[in-house]
């Protein structure tokens, strides 16, 4: 199936084949496994 | 580099951007939703934010001339412009609900990028520009969006004032307010996530909405 959005570009459909009845697996982090990326994402983001 | 705002760099951080609608949806479980526009030098973008119950806010931006594609938040630019984007959505999280709603919680997915067909069929391809294209193709687990989102929200949330939530597999993420002190906070914001988010992907669409 083509799929074609509005701009008339057409989209490929196999990228979201799939996805059907998703479940959720959630995980809490540790507030130190924050701070690891907290430090990391300083190079980046301010 | 994403500029959050504070330590103003005009070449990083935000566009100026304006409210333009406040709507009450009479049906489904959004409270409130709440849209601003901006203008980057080449393209209109919007920003959609939506209460959810327990005071669960999610954050959605697309072109405006996307609206009506089911594709909307699946598309790439390639304006080289995402950290002024992001850094705009990020301002508006921050001044619009952040400090204005104290119990404030958060989410949202960074969703898969879809690239146009006609860049994948293309054959006369060397292996470097093969390999660019293999990396670009994406599932919807531990998405670029979703890595870059995810980084931006431990930068900006402190865990000591934001329990973090993450969920690689399907790209989601929660921030949910300690202050909150509502019974179980985790457990039903998570499962209003499933019911409401994970299944509203494009391919859940009828097929009657994806034919355009």
């Amino acid at each position: 199936m083509k799929v074609v959005n509005k701009d008339s570009t057409q989209i490929n459909t196999e990228a979201v084949k799939g996805t059907a009845n998703k479940k959720a697996n959630f995980r809490v982090l540790t507030k130190e496994q924050v701070e690891v990326d907290r430090s990391k994402a300083y190079s980046y983001v301010r | 580099m994403i500029d959050t705002g504070f330590d103003s760099n005009a070449l990083y951080s935000g566009y100026p951007y304006r409210c333009v609608a406040i709507s009450k949806p009479a049906d489904g479980i959004i409270l409130k939703k709440i849209e601003y526009t901006f203008r980057t030098p080449k393209r209109c973008y919007k920003v959609i934010v939506e209460e959810y119950p327990y005071q669960v806010f999610v954050l959605k931006f697309h072109l405006c001339n996307h609206k009506g594609s089911p594709h909307k938040y699946h598309i790439q630019t390639d304006d080289q412009d995402a950290p002024r984007v992001i850094a705009t959505c990020c301002l508006i999280l921050l001044k619009e609900i952040k400090f204005k709603y104290k119990l404030a919680s958060f989410g949202f997915i960074g969703a898969n990028t879809i690239l146009p067909a006609k860049e994948i069929k293309q054959k006369s391809l060397t292996s470097v520009q093969k390999k660019r294209l293999e990396r670009r193709l994406e599932t919807s687990e531990n998405t670029r969006r979703f890595r870059i989102y995810a980084r931006l929200s431990k930068r900006v949330f402190n865990p000591d004032d934001y329990l973090h939530i993450e969920d690689v597999l399907n790209s989601s993420y929660l921030i949910l307010n300690r202050l909150n002190k509502e019974p179980d906070l985790v457990e039903k914001v998570a499962q209003m996530f499933e019911e409401y988010y994970l299944r509203d992907e494009p391919d859940n669409l009828p097929s009657s909405a994806k034919v355009r």
